[in-house]
């Protein structure tokens, strides 16, 4: 896979009225990433991955995964990519593991291998214990694993995740972050957006930072940072809002 | 105070319209515009009954007061929710008092479809036929009073059951009485009819019985204000002033237990293997067709929305129907398998995304085409609907003591499903309805969009199976049973080229159109 394009943006576009959410984002991610999109709220993140895996038409320029194009040949890519929304709503009246065997038939895998890679994904994830409770009545956090494990189960070239870590504990980020490693390792491809700078800089070997629509900058992670905190980076391509002291003299004023 | 909600929910209208597509704003229009039409006619036929003489007349309004103001209370309990864009949790980190919040969001439901039809019927009908000069003035009090005690009645019911209402169980048991009491009407009448029971109740008495409750006050505070009899309708019109000030004062009080009650915790539920409206020697093919039908067929045992709406029709279906059956003595019996598929397919196939709301992305990232996913979604209604019109066709038969239209009447039921099944294809794709779960507030009723489709989806269903009706009835009427078998075999290869006609009408569009369906369902 090394060398194949996993991902390519090629002036791909969105506005909603007069707001530009995606202006043209041109950029290509080689298969076997662990790849990054970092910005501030409302930069445009969520829509340039709903863009990319089909639920939300661009305005201007085309996306293709593995090679695929994603909106003249959409089911052909669907087969080849996995997707978690940043609010990853299921069908939740069914429980995780009738989740998993839902999915697995809709994708047309053979139900041997939906129960195997079914059950080896509840069990790594931690969710033996609750397969066969309905997913309407899981946390937070279990409801993104299993929405993890739906995206994982028929083995796609690339996993899209938009802030995949929101909401996780600290013991099943690691179990997750140990599963993305593993498919990278394997060739596959991780895209994933999130406001943790940390997390972005320990597991992306590259990423994007992208704002109002706009690369700002894109490339290999340790030349974006050159050995400084990405934090600090994303501060100053992004630009802190200083604020006039003056404009917020009433603040506090009431507890005298 | 009240002025700040009255303009919030005009801002949150206008916003709305700004956003809409044509169509949506067409099907708002309409909506609002059948809302005014219906309150206009109200007027009139309440306007008219003023020139009524004697005790009729004296009649009039009490029952009207009354029946709106039990239509206002027992609607949001049947629809487990309240046409109410604001929702009055989202006030309470405000320094607003309760009183000022039940004020405030009850002279926001005047700015609806129903409470401005309302206002327009109750006012305008009180103000056309039952007023003298004199009586004007208190006259519009009590009429405005009125108002004001249906929709803060109607909103302390929601807050106070908003538990229950979100209760799966509660859904329910509120589909079968519903229907059950939907059934009574008739029930009585044909009582009635056949002198099964005897009515001996003199207007004068029932005037009685009705003003004692307070909407029956005003209404009667209003006759007695233009017929000069100016204590009892003082009396009347302060029963429900009083009235509604402890509507208010219980509307106050449910909100603020419900901004400082928390919601109570879920239960884990575990589901053992099956748990779906599906015996496990019926077999469904394996892929995504049979993969979505399963997944319906589960939903249909899990979802208490679908349920209610199913056990609901249902009983309503098989009581009205089956006393009508009792009633007329019938050799047509069984064609109740008839009625009985309409009415289940409707609830299931006009609206077949409306349940899936966020989750439906899941179908447009993971299914092959939508194309699939609606074959999969009417598979399974024709798996929980065809035995269940069966089982009905041979009651019908037995009821009848004959089961010669029997074989008939399941083609012709087969074939009613498949048409709705085409209509159902459309309309799903062009007027998705998100059925809300959960918060009975917040609803912000159907779109302009759905209700437009929806005009469509039945006027068009009703005008394609006219013919197959028209034709089965003729055969089986002129011809008997054997040539209703052949009519029923007639609408049923009728029925399959319109289903296959639908298909080729919904997939050229389906994927593109899966994503405004998304928007659409997926909307908080």
């Amino acid at each position: 896979m090394i060398g194949q394009l996993a991902v390519s943006w090629d002036n791909i576009g969105k506005r909603f009225g007069q707001t530009v959410a995606v202006d043209g984002v041109s950029l290509d991610i080689d298969a076997g990433s662990f790849f990054g999109i970092v910005g501030p709220n409302g930069a445009g993140k969520t829509t340039l991955l709903r863009m990319t895996t089909g639920l939300l038409r661009p305005d201007t320029g085309s996306v293709t995964v593995a090679g695929i194009d994603v909106w003249s040949d959409p089911v052909e890519a669907k087969r080849r990519f996995g997707v978690v929304p940043d609010d990853p709503r299921l069908f939740d009246r069914l429980t995780g593991r009738e989740l998993l065997s839902f999915l697995g038939e809709l994708r047309n895998l053979d139900p041997e291998t939906t129960r195997e890679r079914g059950g080896a994904l509840l069990r790594l994830l931690d969710l033996n214990d609750a397969a066969d409770s309905i997913v309407a009545d899981y946390s937070l956090g279990m409801t993104k694993k299993i929405a993890i494990a739906a995206a994982l189960l028929h083995d796609p070239k690339v996993v899209f995740l938009d802030e995949p870590f929101a909401g996780v504990d600290p013991v099943a980020r690691q179990v997750l972050e140990q599963i993305l490693r593993r498919h990278t390792e394997r060739g596959g491809t991780v895209v994933f957006s999130d406001h943790a700078m940390d997390v972005v800089e320990r597991l992306c070997d590259n990423l994007m930072l992208i704002d109002h629509g706009t690369v700002r900058a894109a490339g290999n992670t340790a030349e974006i940072t050159g050995g400084r905190r990405l934090q600090d980076v994303f501060v100053e391509l992004v630009g802190a809002h200083v604020t006039d002291e003056g404009d917020l003299r009433w603040l506090g004023s009431s507890s005298d | 105070m009240a002025w700040i909600f009255i303009r919030l929910k005009l801002r949150t209208l206008k916003n709305r319209m700004g956003t809409a597509s044509v169509l949506s704003l067409l099907g708002f229009v309409l909506v609002w515009m059948g809302a005014i039409s219906a309150g206009l006619l109200a007027a009139v036929l309440i306007g008219a009954g003023g020139r009524l003489s004697g005790e009729a007349r004296s009649l009039i309004l009490p029952i009207v007061f009354l029946g709106t103001a039990i239509v206002w209370v027992i609607g949001p309990i049947i629809a487990a929710s309240i046409d109410d864009s604001l929702d009055p949790r989202r006030f309470e980190t405000l320094p607003v008092s309760r009183r000022q919040l039940g004020v405030g969001l009850a002279a926001a439901g005047l700015i609806s479809p129903g409470g401005l039809g309302t206002s327009i019927g109750i006012i305008g009908g009180s103000m056309a036929g039952f007023t003298t000069a004199a009586s004007f003035v208190p006259a519009l009090v009590s009429s405005v009073t009125q108002v004001v005690l249906v929709m803060v009645t109607a909103r302390a019911v929601v807050v106070w059951l908003s538990d229950l209402l979100r209760s799966r169980r509660t859904r329910e048991i509120v589909g079968v009485v519903t229907a059950l009491t939907a059934a009574i009407p008739g029930t009585v009448a044909a009582l009635i009819n056949t002198g099964g029971i005897r009515v001996d109740v003199s207007p004068a008495r029932a005037l009685e019985w009705i003003a004692a409750t307070p909407p029956g006050a005003l209404g009667r505070s209003i006759s007695a204000f233009a017929d000069g009899e100016w204590i009892l309708g003082l009396g009347g019109l302060g029963y429900g002033f009083a009235a509604t000030a402890v509507m208010l004062w219980i509307y106050g009080r449910g909100l603020n237990r419900l901004q400082v009650v928390p919601d109570a915790p879920t239960r884990t539920r575990t589901v053992r293997n099956g748990g779906a409206f599906r015996p496990k020697w019926v077999p469904l093919p394996s892929g995504p067709v049979g993969a979505i039908a399963a997944k319906e067929l589960r939903y249909l045992q899990r979802d208490n929305r679908l349920r209610g709406q199913l056990v609901g029709s249902l009983v309503g279906l098989v009581v009205i129907t089956t006393l009508g059956l009792s009633v007329l003595r019938t050799d047509y019996g069984a064609f109740l398998a008839v009625p009985t598929a309409f009415f289940l397919v409707l609830a299931i196939l006009v609206n077949q995304f409306g349940h899936d709301g966020g989750a439906f992305w899941t179908y447009v990232t993971a299914a092959p085409s939508m194309t699939e996913v609606l074959k999969g979604k009417n598979l399974a209604a024709a798996v929980f609907g065809v035995p269940i019109a069966t089982v009905a066709g041979v009651a019908g038969a037995i009821i009848s003591g004959t089961p010669k239209y029997l074989p008939a009447s399941l083609l012709a039921a087969g074939g009613v499903m498949t048409i709705w099944a085409a209509i159902g294809n459309v309309t799903s794709l062009m007027g998705p309805v998100k059925i809300p779960e959960g918060s009975p507030f917040g609803n912000r009723g159907m779109s302009g969009q759905a209700f437009v489709a929806s005009l469509v989806g039945i006027v068009g269903a009703g005008a394609l199976a006219a013919p197959a009706v028209a034709a089965m009835a003729a055969a089986v009427w002129f011809g008997g049973p054997v040539w209703g078998v052949l009519a029923g075999l007639g609408v049923a290869g009728y029925s399959l080229i319109l289903y296959r006609l639908s298909f080729r009408y919904v997939g050229p569009f389906s994927e593109r159109r899966a994503l405004s369906v998304m928007e659409v369902i997926d909307a908080d």
